[in-house]
């Protein structure tokens, strides 16, 4: 199997773990991606908000690179996937393909008509891959709550391959690793990612509701997908300690950096190090 | 309609009333052609379902039910004035709930671009204008330069600490990344946005 993989901005910035981690464990699991070459930002749940014809173009830019590829796209970003999925979709769509497909010309890229799929890591990771009968270390008595935010799963007609209202994929994943999962109620509720600059304190509010259950259930972590869900969780929760004046101090990690742990990789390998709130109680409590 | 308002069994709170008098079809085109060709406005059943689930309902004045309503009527105004528009995440609780596929993320969307076409202006227009703006730019998103346009030198600042450690992590390139041939990737857009 070979995917056109399109990391988008933040799996080359503040999400590189996510990126390292996706990288290395496809590799173990015999899956190759080869970088979608000069691919672009997809614009995400604000470009749209601007201009229709501007939000898709974005996305479909890189839908178009990689119908050149003859190769389906991967993506491990829930935002960039999704637009990435909205915009194949709607290039099914004679009006909105001849749109597109105009703005796409005139920045020298062509639409070719050979169809693809756009995939999500976690999507591969549950339905292509056997994982349970490559796990080396088990990941026994780590307790793991799944997050999967918004656009992982949602809207259904777009993504299709777990459910918008009660998704099981990452805790079969977390499961087949060994570890224990938590009855998790917000996996599906919103971190308020897109609208993080603008509405700061919603944000902070939303986000925190997520972390206020994942700590009563007694969860060593909390596992996602998507590196904007992980910009509030993870990179904004020393803010939302301050401003709620409580302490939380857990760690967010990537489903690729679970799964890689299970299959004996070493953490530094999956980028672990690079947290900016320290895994080290999840590595302690597994032996590492 | 100047008559009492009948009720017979049970009455419809006025809100919620769709009345064929009062529907005006030029908005509900209007946000159509913007690009909520799937958002299917017209079979709406008022039903809440979309409210009932929605991530900021608290903290919009106008809840999304009301708002596909009001788009319904032809209340420009009070759709474009509505903080609705700006405090939804995106998250398509709503359209993935919808049990007649109104699709009221899509709706909200194109009613933003319209929106802001309109002269609309606020934190969050400023925020969209700018994050496109930037992506037009270089055909990546360079954070960094993000929060100082939207915030100055103080959302430089209050980002600093982050930054800091995000650097010493090596997670933030001081140099923005860019894609082969951006000034014609800027090109198109730009004239996509004003057709």
């Amino acid at each position: 199997m070979k995917y056109s993989y399109y990391p988008g901005c933040s799996l080359h910035t503040t999400a590189k773990e996510f990126d390292i981690s996706t990288r290395v464990v496809m590799e173990e699991l015999g899956i190759e991606l080869a970088e979608l070459k000069d691919w672009s930002c997809c614009g995400g749940s604000v470009a749209a908000g601007v201009s229709h014809d501007v939000g898709m173009a974005m996305a479909a830019r890189n839908v178009a690179l990689a119908k050149k590829e003859q190769l389906d796209l991967l993506a491990s970003c829930s935002g960039c996937y999704n637009k990435s999925a909205k915009a194949n979709k709607a290039l099914d769509d004679p009006d909105e393909k001849e749109r597109i497909t105009a703005i796409l010309s005139e920045m020298g890229v062509s639409v070719s008509d050979y169809n693809i799929r756009v995939r999500n890591v976690v999507d591969v990771l549950v339905n292509d891959v056997d994982i349970a009968s490559r796990v080396k270390k088990p990941l026994t008595g780590l307790k793991v709550a799944c997050y999967y935010g918004c656009l992982l799963t949602r809207p259904a007609d777009i993504t299709g391959w777990d459910s918008p209202i009660f998704p099981t994929s990452m805790d079969r994943i977390s499961e087949m690793c060994g570890a224990t999962v938590v009855d998790f109620r917000a996996k599906t509720k919103c971190c308020g990612g897109p609208i993080l600059v603008s509405q700061k304190d919603t944000a902070f509010d939303l986000t925190k509701q997520i972390l206020d259950e994942a700590q009563s259930l007694g969860a060593d972590c909390i596992v996602l997908a998507c590196p904007l869900c992980d910009t509030n969780l993870e990179l904004r929760q020393a803010d939302i300690e301050k401003k709620y004046n409580v302490s939380y101090n857990l760690p967010i990690l990537y489903i690729t950096e679970i799964i890689g742990l299970a299959l004996g990789l070493k953490p530094n390998k999956l980028g672990m190090n690079k947290h900016i709130v320290s895994p080290k109680p999840v590595l302690a409590k597994l032996g590492l | 309609m100047a008559t009492k308002n009948k009720k017979f069994v049970f009455g419809l709170k006025k809100d919620r009333q769709i009345d064929g008098d009062k529907m005006n079809s030029n908005f509900v085109k209007q946000v159509l052609a913007e690009g909520g060709k799937g958002a299917a406005i017209a079979a709406c059943m008022q039903c809440g379902t979309c409210s009932g689930g929605c991530t900021n309902i608290d903290r919009m004045d106008m809840s999304p039910r009301t708002l596909i309503l009001m788009i319904q009527r032809g209340e420009w105004e009070k759709v474009l004035e509505s903080n609705a528009l700006w405090m939804c995440s995106s998250c398509y609780i709503c359209t993935s709930r919808c049990p007649r596929g109104v699709r009221p993320s899509d709706v909200i969307e194109a009613v933003k671009a319209i929106a802001i076409r309109q002269g609309i202006e606020n934190d969050a227009t400023r925020f969209h204008q700018i994050f496109v703006e930037l992506v037009q730019k270089r055909g990546i998103l360079f954070e960094p330069e993000l929060m100082q346009k939207y915030g100055g030198f103080a959302g430089l600042l209050e980002q600093a600490e982050l930054g800091i450690k995000l650097t010493l992590k090596g997670k933030m390139s001081p140099l923005p990344e860019h894609i082969k041939e951006p000034a014609k990737f800027n090109q198109a857009l730009e004239k996509a946005k004003k057709s």
